[in-house]
């Protein structure tokens, strides 16, 4: 049922120049989210726990245009706001995290299977995973690894959190 | 409008959720046995550090037989009166300790999860 209506939102094809600002849009959505969290006080101590509500954007980008979208996006975010707030290892990070997730949400989507909460949830805890291999492969340890349960878990919370806001989120889309 | 929660989804959070109880349950269990020695300290000074990875037995000089065995550390005999290292038994978890107050006799558990504590403010 989505699927058919996301083809239909451009009523037709989407036209490249809509597409571009469609994007442009988007990114800089999602920079403003990046740019929430970074400043949010919502920090429990652990290193790598965060509500992740700038995949909000690349969900809802994942489900409205395409996949190419999302990851362009995706990028575009990480790269702008690693320079501006977190610096080259920050980069290096989010790219680990952001590639990964996006990868296999974009691989459930296809499945048909799962609603957005299954998808932002293996999302999340993607990302989280993948942000732990790239501290692994840095540090050169495999002691990082204690981190996996909590960072399972809060990516599993938070990826229920941000389900649900995309849900809610789409419904409305659908009005518009 | 699709539905908000699918058959699907919650098998993968609960696949997920076991996942990571499977991997705390390892943790918790590794953690066990992350002491990897044992400091001994006799009247405030440093006897020796034994690693618990090694089965042998000191004598202590005091009186008190500290044994290593099967990776854990335990008072095997005491001439004090109380006996209650002896009654301590077997540690092998960091930061556990036996104690024999007669002969200032301090036995810790060191090493293991230092600094990689999962448990967090």
């Amino acid at each position: 049922m989505d699927s058919t209506r996301s083809q239909n939102n451009g009523k037709g094809a989407m036209t490249r120049s809509r597409r571009i600002a469609n994007i442009a849009l988007l990114t800089s959505l999602a920079l403003i989210f990046s740019y929430v969290e970074a400043i949010l006080p919502f920090n429990i101590g652990i290193p790598g726990v965060k509500l992740g509500i700038a995949n909000i954007v690349i969900v809802i980008a994942l489900y409205r245009i395409d996949a190419k979208s999302a990851l362009s996006i995706n990028l575009i975010r990480i790269f702008i706001s690693g320079f501006l707030f977190s610096g080259v290892f920050g980069i290096l990070y989010s790219l680990a995290g952001g590639l990964l997730s996006l990868g296999v949400m974009a691989a459930l989507k296809k499945t048909d299977l799962f609603s957005v909460i299954g998808i932002s949830v293996a999302g999340g805890v993607m990302h989280n995973l993948g942000q732990l291999l790239t501290a692994t492969l840095i540090i050169e340890n495999l002691a990082m690894f204690v981190y996996f349960p909590v960072l399972l878990f809060s990516g599993i919370i938070c990826g229920i959190i941000v389900g649900i806001v995309c849900y809610k989120v789409m419904q409305h889309l659908d009005h518009v | 409008m699709f539905k908000i929660l699918r058959k699907a989804d919650i098998i993968l959070i609960v696949l997920l959720i076991v996942c990571g109880l499977a991997g705390s349950a390892f943790l918790v269990m590794t953690q066990a046995d992350m002491g990897s020695a044992a400091k001994v300290t006799v009247d405030g000074k440093e006897y020796g550090t034994y690693p618990l990875s090694e089965d042998r037995t000191v004598d202590l000089g005091t009186g008190n037989i500290v044994s290593v065995k099967d990776g854990s550390v335990y008072m095997e005999s005491a001439t004090c009166t109380g006996q209650d290292c002896v009654h301590e038994g077997k540690i092998s978890k960091p930061g556990r300790t036996i104690v024999c107050l007669p002969h200032k006799v301090l036995i810790e558990i060191e090493g293991g999860g230092d600094g990689f504590d999962t448990i967090s403010k």
